[in-house]
């Protein structure tokens, strides 16, 4: 097997803009995932990183180009990409533990050999016990804390052993202690799992304490504008985040992300906000601070 | 009822907001703020002091003879007329009457709520059937009674066949609301799973919006009465609508009263029901 395990050559999406007329999304990506790899997705808001997760997971269509997930074109969604998403997907209706086995009821599964059905629930309460999740097994999910949902989102989509699991955002509306707790936890799997992965995030520094490279997105239309490599093994702590040259390559990576984006004309409006602000202060006679 | 639940809860939830409160004007204060909680004790009370005060009300008028016997009888006439009643088969119009409501609607459920599940979840059964479904559901159920008896004769069938049309389109559309509410996120979650589109609909679609339909179902069953009445009034020789109209025919206002206080204590008991049911069967349920 020398192909990647997750390849995209030269994958665009068009949207219909407001008159009609196409409205390009993303042009050209070329990104490649190997084997085992933790590819992170970085770029500003709006620049097409959740459509591109979404053509991967086959949840939306490609205008032009190939998507292959072990060497098969992407057509729809299905099994072997697992997703998480920013707001939890799991069921109300089912317990923790019957969420995290939806997927061995359904049709696609109902060929399984009674081995593949025990290392199934194996598996199964594996998952949930390296995520601290057996205390809450029997729970509701809005018995649970965001983050507790996260992690029964996470082992959900990874209990049927998908080739590569998409997540997007899926800390990004948890405070930041959680999340820190969350980043070594998902160290911690991915070291057991060896699951390939697309992390999608706006978080710079979450990319690189998770990710064995970070692609940076540049907006309208969404292409690939650089790749950094992270030179890190995966037993990485907290304390990484201090060493200079974590925050050094955190530095060259915000800097591509604000070189490419609409910063600039965000910059003038500041500048132009504090002239503004200055002038009033003058002219209430100095009350206002 | 939902109320009640909602004020408990708050009763507990909201302790520091109550110290929070001065102690001298404290009960004054909380019954001004609005949303504010009050004690299950009041609740009960002020509840029952809602249903006391019209009585002492009535009971007042009818004692000083300020409104003639004719339109306004006592509570006692209205109890008289009720034993009586009872004795005469009261037992009898109830049950005719809530087999009607009951026919009608579960037949209105049978065929309305798949054809909401379908139009919520596919756009061409929406194009094609929301549209004539919202027509038809304007036009008043009561404006067809004369169309239904010409059909259906006045039989069992004409009073079931009015109560099936007054609530059918309304299930269908609520229904279909109720699916086209279900995020989207679900879904996706059930596809990325591997799931086919007849397990999603089932699964995911049928599963999630379960507690609201129970509950568009509960909505329905109120105002299936409202028809039954009509129907039974119009045509019908048995039944609480039919001698509600007979006692007006002989003047007799208490047994006017008595028919539709046991229609109303009825529809209470239904609705009562339905929220145990909705209880029991959706813990996980957060509205
Ligand atoms: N369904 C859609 N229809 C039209 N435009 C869309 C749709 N989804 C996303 N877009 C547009 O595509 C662009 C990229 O969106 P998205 O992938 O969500 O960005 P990101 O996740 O990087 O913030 C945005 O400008 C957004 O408005
Ligand atoms: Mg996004």
């Amino acid at each position: 097997m020398n192909a990647p395990r997750v390849s995209l050559e030269r994958v665009g999406k068009d949207y219909a803009g407001h008159d009609g007329v196409p409205v390009p999304v993303l042009k050209g990506i070329d990104m490649t995932a190997s084997d085992h790899e933790f590819v992170a997705i970085v770029g500003a808001s709006g620049c097409g990183k959740s459509t591109l997760l979404r053509l991967v997971a086959g949840l939306d269509d490609v205008t032009s180009g190939t998507i292959r997930v072990a060497g098969r074109p992407v057509a729809g969604p299905g099994p072997d990409r697992g997703m998480v998403f920013q707001q939890s997907t799991l069921f109300p209706w089912l317990t923790v533990w019957q969420n995290l086995r939806f997927s061995r009821g359904l049709a696609v599964n109902a060929e399984a050999t009674s081995l593949e059905v025990s290392q199934y629930l194996a598996r199964s309460e594996a998952l949930l016990n390296m995520m601290g999740l057996a205390r809450v097994r029997e729970s509701y999910p809005n018995q649970l804390s965001g983050g507790m949902q996260q992690r029964v989102n996470i082992a959900r989509a990874l209990v049927a052993n998908p080739e590569v699991l998409l997540m997007d955002e899926p800390f990004g509306a948890l405070d930041a202690q959680t999340r820190e707790t969350m980043h070594d936890l998902v160290l911690h799997l991915f070291a057991a799992e060896k699951t390939t992965a697309l992390f999608v995030t706006h978080d710079v520094e979450e990319a690189i304490y998770l990710a064995d490279r970070v692609v940076v997105l540049a907006p309208n239309p969404g292409r690939v504008d650089s790749t950094h490599v992270v030179p890190w093994g995966r037993a990485r702590a907290q304390e990484l985040k201090l060493e200079s040259a974590f925050v050094t390559l955190k530095g060259e990576i915000l800097a591509r992300i604000r070189a490419t984006s609409a910063v600039h004309a965000d910059h003038e409006l500041l500048a132009s906000m504090a002239v503004g602000a200055r002038a009033q202060s003058v002219r209430e006679g100095g009350t206002n601070p | 009822m939902g109320a009640a639940t909602v004020g408990t809860r708050k009763v507990q939830g909201g302790g520091s907001l109550q110290q929070a409160v001065p102690a001298q004007g404290r009960s004054r204060l909380r019954l001004g703020r609005i949303r504010a909680p009050i004690s299950k004790t009041l609740y009960g009370g002020l509840a029952v002091a809602g249903f006391l005060l019209p009585l002492a009300i009535w009971e007042a008028i009818s004692a000083w003879h300020l409104v003639g016997r004719l339109f306004l009888p006592s509570p006692a006439d209205v109890w008289g007329s009720l034993a009586h009643w009872y004795a005469g088969g009261l037992l009898r119009d109830t049950g005719i009457s809530v087999y009607r409501v009951v026919a009608g609607f579960v037949l209105a459920c049978l065929i309305g709520v798949p054809l909401g599940l379908f139009i919520g979840a596919y756009k061409w059964c929406e194009a094609l059937l929301q549209p004539i479904n919202d027509f038809v559901r304007y036009m008043p159920a009561s404006a067809f009674i004369p169309l239904v008896i010409l059909w259906v004769g006045i039989g069992e069938g004409s009073k079931i066949a009015i109560i099936f049309i007054g609530v059918v389109f309304q299930i269908v559309v609520m229904v279909a609301d109720a699916v086209r509410k279900l995020p989207d996120r679900y879904l996706e979650a059930a596809y990325t799973m591997g799931a086919r589109e007849g397990e999603v609909m089932k699964l995911v679609v049928w599963r999630g919006t379960w507690p609201q339909i129970v509950d568009i179902l509960r909505i329905n069953m109120g105002w299936a009465w409202t028809y039954l009445v009509v129907a039974e009034m119009v045509a019908a020789d048995s039944g609480l609508g039919f001698a509600i109209l007979q006692a007006q025919r002989f003047l007799d206002t208490a047994k006017i009263f008595v028919g539709i206080i046991i229609i109303g204590l009825i529809g209470l008991a239904f609705d009562l029901l339905f929220r145990a049911l909705h209880k029991q069967m959706f813990p996980w349920y957060r509205p």
